[in-house]
């Protein structure tokens, strides 16, 4: 439909709210620029602009804040009813940070989050949100920013499909797509027969790039393919025998496979000929918390150096690098 | 405490009861209304929703016929200059699409998160409220599908189709619960955006928000209206062992989305058919979902998406299907309302349906079987090339079909030419009026990449732009002789059109505008002879009633449509307030 505002999926979508903590402190920096922002509110023809490029550690604050500042002051935020009854965090000493609890990587973020705000030697406050939540609207995202963090963690790395109000880290971890099955013979997807019917999740990258490359061989030797609607129904699919092979990401699968005994028998197999599919992991945060921005990648890029994410990721065996 | 003295007690108790319950009925379950009951309530009768009162408005389009119109003549082109304000009325700010039913001098209303309320039609004044206890993360997720079109009456109840997938009958005189039916599990995104129709004593109802949550896609149900118990469904995706189960390119039912029948539906009692839209499958574009490219030997034209349908009301069989554009890959719905009219056609007099999707295109066919009769282009569009002028089969533009990687101009834009504000049918004119809108996307096909379910409609970014060589008017009106298929006016603003249509029986047609104008033109010359800033954009279904033999035109504005919204963005000078949304009511002065 549609009637729906455009739907972002991004990670799922917003995640659903709750109550408005109590007299939490908090930490809100680049206030001058919110308001700047709210008050030359200028939406421009087309609903999305580029991801803001991702700056490293090396960028200088003032000009980042130079470039910013066109964008910002383009950027149309979603509508949030009363709006204005979310006031601005004052305490500097905490670092607000939201993970989701549909997540694959929940484990994983918390474990991040928490060394985030360590780096910055701020007071980590770790918000869980997602819990029955039903819509996949990005405005949502807008809100529990205002409300509830000052960053959400477990966002992938999409150029231009992040709205203008809102930006994206760099990389905390580089994960896979990876396809499974359950044959205990074939090596990689060259050796699926093309007789067999092979599934992907709906619109993911991978699945999209699987797309691509049947549609450049001939009819004659393309695999059947069928879009799934998520990663678990496609391992589902596969552990049910209704498709011989699923392209799914990997993290879900590393999620689903503890926690689904019928997933045990599934595995990983290469996606040759098709090339790896990667994708790169950060954070969002609201585009006018410039400033925040900037110590966030500093910090990532701080402890992806040193060895900290490294060491997260392998304290739980999650199917990730570090993103150098 | 005597007798009287604790009459007086209750009395007082209960008054303070209903000065103090707007806050209390928002906290409790199914709260009950607040004040009083409608006096001398009269059951709306089968008969009077065949031939309504002039005076009521008992339906979306007030009759079954989808048309729109009003015979009420008091407010007329001689003397609209003189329309002002008769009362007005704050609505629950948010996304407001509503439109008033106005029953026997009582007039109710939808408020955004769904709260109902009965008013007095003539001044204003509440007369009970019923607030439903959504879930709070529904709440708390809000937009577009805590807002609903329109409402139903019949005998004794008023029938809401709820945000967390419920239908609910209220009695109409006191606001209480009679019945609630659970149709759908919204946590898995299923959701009412619009409520139900009342044909041959059953109450009909269509589902929208059926992304993959649940594959299989939407569907309509038939109900009981003295219990809710579900009689019947009809999926608007075909299912295995349906003849058109084969037209999905192959992919199996669980890969399967969409079709959602989120606008209702109009009603031929002679033909005792109820005649039901559908939108586009899910996601939207084509390569995406697996419908392209078409598989060798397979059809992929997605049924029963972009479509009518016309079911028994009493059964839930279906008995055609006709439809409009085949394996949608733009998000261009034909999903509105089904005009009902008898036209001249080769010489003879057809029993026509016509409906209008968001390319645009006035479509008419044959209600009594399906057939296509013929079809005229309003606004700039890109996507058809041509019509079969037999069969009505659509040519695509392969250049306007957005492919993986490539981005595409198509026009209209996603949000389409014309969106849900309704088109209307006077037959004093024997025209039709549309609200219009021109523009184009350059639309790009991007990953979703959710990492969770896909539950949503999209993935694309649809960059909105104006077409090619535009004037910088964005809003139009136009008017079409359906008879001999010939335009009659067109009106042009810079303002995008929101709102629906209403023409009347004293030679006016009211609708709405971004800019916040109410609006009423000549209906035969498209002159402008009134208009009012409101204090929002027009948004709403206008409509008009009388009491007591004062004529009342009623409409709702606010913010937060989402159809709205992504209009705006081609006119980003003309800003509106966030919230604020407002039932206005006008009337001529009295005398």
């Amino acid at each position: 439909m549609s009637h729906a505002p455009l739907n972002l999926p991004l990670k799922g979508g917003g995640p659903a709210l709750g109550p408005r903590p109590e007299g939490r402190p908090a930490k809100r920096v680049g206030w001058g620029l919110r308001h700047r922002a709210r008050e030359q509110v200028e939406p421009r023809p087309g609903t999305f602009c580029a991801t803001l490029p991702l700056s490293g550690g090396g960028l200088r604050w003032g000009l980042l804040f130079a470039l910013l500042i066109p964008a910002l002051a383009l950027a149309q935020t979603p509508y949030v009813q009363d709006e204005w009854k979310y006031g601005t965090r004052q305490d500097g000493t905490q670092l607000h940070y939201c993970v989701d609890e549909r997540d694959p990587d929940l484990p994983v973020a918390r474990k991040i989050g928490a060394a985030i705000a360590g780096a910055l030697l701020l007071e980590g406050k770790e918000h869980t949100v997602g819990e029955d939540w039903s819509g996949e609207d990005i405005d949502q995202i807008y809100q529990v920013l205002l409300e509830t963090c000052d960053v959400f963690l477990g966002f992938k790395l999409i150029a231009d499909v992040y709205p203008e109000w809102l930006t994206i880290t760099r990389g905390y971890y580089r994960g896979s797509y990876v396809l499974v099955t359950a044959n205990a013979d074939w090596k990689s997807l060259a050796d699926v027969p093309l007789s067999q019917v092979i599934g992907g999740t709906i619109g993911t990258s991978a699945d999209i790039r699987l797309m691509q490359y049947l549609e450049s061989l001939k009819p004659a030797e393309r695999w059947t393919h069928f879009p799934v609607a998520s990663d678990e129904t496609a391992l589902q699919d596969v552990a049910d025998g209704k498709l011989a092979a699923a392209l799914v990401w990997g993290p879900s699968f590393w999620a689903l496979q503890k926690a689904n005994a019928d997933f045990a028998k599934l595995r990983i197999i290469a996606l040759k000929p098709l090339p790896p599919s990667t994708m790169d992991v950060g954070a969002v945060l609201l585009a006018r918390e410039t400033f925040l921005r900037a110590n966030l990648d500093q910090a990532i890029a701080a402890l992806s150096g040193d060895g900290t994410i490294e060491g997260i990721l392998k304290g739980f065996g999650f199917p990730a690098t570090p993103v150098r | 405490m005597s007798r009287c003295s604790l009459k007086s007690w209750l009395l007082a108790a209960t008054l303070l009861a209903g000065l103090t319950a707007p806050g209390l009925a928002q906290q409790q379950p199914n709260a009950e209304p607040i004040s009083t009951a409608v006096k001398d309530f009269k059951p709306v009768t089968a008969d009077m929703l065949l031939k309504p009162d002039p005076a009521d408005w008992l339906m979306w389009r007030r009759t079954y016929d989808g048309w729109g119109y009003s015979p009420l003549d008091q407010i007329n082109k001689g003397n609209i200059k003189n329309l002002q304000v008769a009362w007005s009325w704050s609505l629950t700010p948010g996304a407001t699409e509503t439109t008033p039913l106005v029953h026997n001098g009582v007039l109710y209303i939808f408020n955004y998160a769904d709260k109902v309320q009965a008013l007095n039609a003539a001044t204003g004044d509440l007369i009970w409220q019923y607030t439903r206890a959504l879930p709070a993360k529904l709440v708390a997720e809000g937009g577009n599908p805590l807002a609903k079109r329109s409402m139903a009456i019949y005998q004794d109840k008023l029938f809401v189709a709820t945000s967390d997938a419920h239908i609910v009958a209220l009695d109409a005189a006191t606001g209480k619960v009679a019945w609630d039916h659970t149709t759908a599990d919204w946590t898995k995104g299923w959701r009412y955006t619009s409520g139900p129709v009342i044909a041959h004593g059953k109450l009909i109802q269509g589902m929208t928000g059926c992304g993959n949550a649940e594959p299989g896609g939407c569907f309509i149900t038939g109900h009981d209206v003295n219990t809710g118990e579900e009689l019947w469904r009809v999926w608007t995706i075909a299912h295995p062992g349906d003849p058109n189960d084969g037209t999905w390119n192959g992919i199996p039912l669980e890969s399967r989305f969409g079709s959602s029948a989120w606008v209702p539906g109009s009603y031929d009692p002679e033909l005792n058919t109820v005649y039901y839209g559908t939108g586009q499958p899910y996601p939207w574009i084509a390569e995406m979902r697996g419908t392209l490219p078409k598989k060798e030997g397979a059809q992929n034209n997605a049924l029963y998406s972009d479509s009518t349908l016309a079911i028994d009301p009493d059964t839930g069989k279906l008995k055609w299907y006709h439809q409009y554009l085949e394996n949608d890959t733009w998000d261009l719905d034909y999903v509105y309302e089904r005009i009902l009219v008898d036209l001249p056609f080769n010489g003879e007099t057809r029993k026509a349906l016509v409906t209008t999707g968001k390319l645009g295109i006035i479509e008419a066919i044959d209600r009594v079987n399906g057939q296509w009769l013929w079809a005229k282009e309003t606004v700039p569009q890109n996507v058809v090339e041509k019509f079969d002028p037999k069969t009505g089969e659509k040519t695509i533009r392969a250049s306007a079909v957005p492919h993986i990687g490539q981005t595409t101009v198509n026009c209209p834009a996603d949000p389409g030419s014309r969106g849900w504000p309704a088109t209307a049918y006077s037959p004093k004119t024997q025209l039709l009026y549309l609200p219009l809108n021109e523009f184009c996307s350059n639309t790009t096909p991007l990953p979703l990449d959710p990492g969770q379910a896909y539950t949503g409609g999209g993935r694309a970014t649809f960059a909105r732009t104006t077409v090619p060589n535009s004037d910088g008017n964005i809003g139009r009106v136009d008017a079409f002789k359906l008879a001999d298929r010939t335009p009659a006016w067109t009106h042009r603003q810079r303002a995008p059109e929101t709102g629906a249509m209403l023409p009347t029986g004293g030679g006016v047609v009211f609708t709405g505008t971004w800019d916040r104008y109410f609006r009423a033109f000549d209906d035969t010359t498209g002159q402008v002879l009134w208009e009012v800033r409101t204090n929002n954009a027009v948004n709403g279904f206008p409509i008009t009633y009388s009491v007591n033999g004062k004529q009342y035109v009623a409409v709702a504005t606010g913010n937060g449509s989402s159809q709205m919204k992504a209009l705006a963005t081609l006119t980003p000078e003309i800003g509106s307030p966030d919230g604020g949304s407002v039932l206005w009511v006008f009337a001529l002065p009295d005398k």
